[in-house]
């Protein structure tokens, strides 16, 4: 559709949306490369003899810990110890130096600076345009402002999309090449107390996946405040200040109140779900923080479109 | 025909009405100027037909389609620059041109080559719009209002920023759209004399109300019309003139008469004078000016000039 090419080529023939894939591909460069570097630094081989007995002796000690720990720290010990289990007897030993996915692994973290990088640009789409000056030969045009704003909307996520394929592609590739598939093992899942194997590229993907909730939910928060307040600084500022402090806040709020449970942060890491990492409010389903997820995205998306439609433009 | 029709137009922003019961027709094929102080609201009644604000009450029609209830069919007949033509500058004049392009159904690639011709920007067109002059910016935002050949011309303000020689061609360029495309011109200004020079038909709005609509030959030669005789010796000429013909009024003013009245017998007064042995230098008919005449009538309609 012509009004997704308008957007797109609006967001690539400015230098920003370069330098914003530069830096992307920049930061995955110098990790493989530093990585490389301290790896040949204390290359410390494990003793390969008799690894079976070594996580033996390992689970025997977790077990003896896991009657002392309390709750929380409990699942995590019980979890290596399955893990730990199933290596010894599917013959899998542990995976010890750097291989393509424990990097892709670690790179899944810049999924972060795609978000900031994503929010710059849904801050900056509608609000431009009125610091532009040329909101008003966009909308004199035989198209509703809901489909300009749509062509907007879905113009920000193809660019998240093409990030995100950016950044998986490329640590991939340099994965690939810097350290190569030693120890090619599938991904041990942990699940109901049970560990599950699982081919190492579709789990990545939905580890990607899941990390770009956030990603998605914190975009169109800056979108809605782009189209709403029409002043992309103030969007960008905004979103990354809450982005930034939106989860340190939640936590604090999460020691003493239960209400906590229903704030957006609280929500939009959905990796402990899926047997990584900690929870901010015990007791909460993936099901609740979804449902949650989805009212704030309806929120912003509904506040966005209507105050962009219903608006007079008078800048 | 009738192909801009406005019906009763208010626009009330809280409890502050901007336009109250504003109505006024565009034909096709003639330049319309909306003429008035700043403030006015010349810029908020353009905003409306275009779409950009919304209609309190009353309605706009462009070519018989609402623009309230018929946006998408009554904008499709609109070329418009609303303010200051403002486009992509880190894009090239073609590029924007053809992002323009991308929104109307229709306009083809020959159309915007043809269109950079008509406002001889074809040798810039792949050059950044911010090394443009503001006269190349406003030729181009004319060239971005023409794509999708519209039945209406909308320029807030086109000869901003020209020099006198840009002026004049966008005037001429103006005046054959209307000619020779049969185009309705909608141009709103405060430069009065300019407005003189381009338009058919000048609607004065002021306080946001339309104080006055008239052909420019009209509103420029109605009623009296003066002469300013430059006689001597002054007094005596003065004294011979005055009383002496019905309905003529005569004033010194800096040693010249001043002479004005509804219907005056040029050669009878001069003879008169000559008679009398006043010594002739010259006889010169004042056209009063647009200015004059936009001064008189919004201050005569009670309010600030």
């Amino acid at each position: 559709m012509g009004l997704l090419a308008n957007e797109w080529v609006k967001i690539f023939k400015r230098k920003s949306s370069f330098i914003m894939i530069g830096i992307l591909a920049i930061i995955v460069v110098v990790a493989a490369i530093g990585i490389t570097f301290v790896n040949s630094q204390d290359n410390v081989i494990n003793d390969n003899g008799n690894w079976q007995a070594a996580l033996e002796e390992e689970n025997k000690d977790l077990k003896e810990e896991l009657k002392s720990t309390p709750g929380p720290y409990k699942k995590e010990i019980e979890r290596i110890i399955a893990e730990n289990e199933y290596r010894i007897s599917h013959d899998m030993p542990k995976v010890t130096s750097y291989n393509v996915w424990t990097f892709m692994n670690g790179m899944m973290g810049l999924v972060d600076i795609v978000a900031l990088f994503t929010i710059i640009i849904a801050a900056g789409i509608v609000a431009s345009e009125f610091s532009w000056g040329t909101i008003k030969l966009l909308l004199i045009r035989p198209i509703s402002r809901a489909k300009i704003l749509l062509s907007k909307y879905i113009t920000v996520l193809l660019y998240a999309l093409f990030m995100l394929a950016i950044l998986f592609v490329l640590s991939f590739i340099l994965g690939a090449a810097f350290f190569g598939f030693e120890q090619n093992q599938p991904h041990l899942a942990y699940l109901d107390g049970q560990i599950v194997a699982r081919a190492q590229i579709p789990f990545l993907l939905s580890q990607y996946a899941l990390s770009s909730v956030g990603l998605l939910i914190f975009t169109t928060m800056a979108f809605m405040i782009s189209a709403a307040f029409r002043n992309s600084s103030l969007a960008i500022g905004l979103s990354i200040f809450l982005l930034l402090m939106g989860s340190i806040v939640t936590s604090i709020i999460a020691g003493f109140f239960d209400w906590a449970k229903y704030l957006l942060f609280a929500n939009t890491n959905l990796l402990p779900y899926f047997g990584s990492g900690t929870l901010m409010v015990e007791g909460m389903t993936l099901s609740f923080s979804l449902i949650v997820l989805l009212v704030y995205y309806i929120i912003f998306l509904v506040v966005a479109f209507w105050a962009f439609v219903k608006r007079d433009v008078a800048a | 025909m009738i192909v801009v029709s406005l019906n009763n137009v208010s626009k009330k922003i809280g409890s502050k009405t901007i336009i109250d019961n504003l109505s006024f027709d565009v034909h096709a094929g003639e330049i319309f100027g909306f003429l008035g102080p700043n403030g006015a609201g010349k810029t908020t009644t353009i905003r409306m037909l275009v779409g950009l604000m919304k209609i309190t009450s009353g309605d706009i029609f462009i070519d018989g389609h609402s623009v309230k209830s018929n946006y998408e069919e009554a904008i499709a007949k609109v070329g418009a620059i609303v303010e200051n033509p403002e486009m992509y500058k880190f894009m090239s004049g073609y590029d924007n041109l053809k992002h323009y392009a991308r929104m109307t159904k229709g306009v083809t690639m020959e159309r915007i080559d043809e269109v950079a011709e008509l406002v001889g920007l074809q040798n810039r067109m792949k050059e950044k719009v911010k090394t443009y002059s503001l006269g190349m910016r406003q030729r181009l935002g004319i060239a971005q209002a023409l794509l999708h050949r519209p039945k209406v011309l909308i320029l807030d303000e086109p000869t901003n920023g020209l020099d006198p020689a840009g002026i004049r061609e966008i005037r001429d360029y103006l005046k054959r759209l209307a000619r020779v495309e049969d185009m309705a011109v909608v141009v709103s200004s405060h430069l009065l004399s300019e407005m003189e020079m381009m338009c058919d038909r000048i609607g004065i709005i002021q306080n946001g109300r339309m104080v006055d609509v008239q052909l420019v030959n009209d509103m420029v030669n109605d009623g009296n019309i003066s002469y300013l005789i430059s006689a001597k010796p002054v007094d005596q000429a003065f004294n011979l003139l005055q009383n002496a013909f019905e309905g003529v009024e005569v004033k010194v003013t800096k040693q010249l008469l001043h002479v004005e009245g509804a219907s005056i017998d040029v050669p009878k007064l001069v003879k008169r004078l000559v008679e009398n042995n006043c010594d002739i230098y010259e006889v010169k008919q004042i056209n009063q000016s647009l200015e004059e005449k936009f001064l008189e009538i919004t201050s005569e309609k009670g309010g600030i000039a």
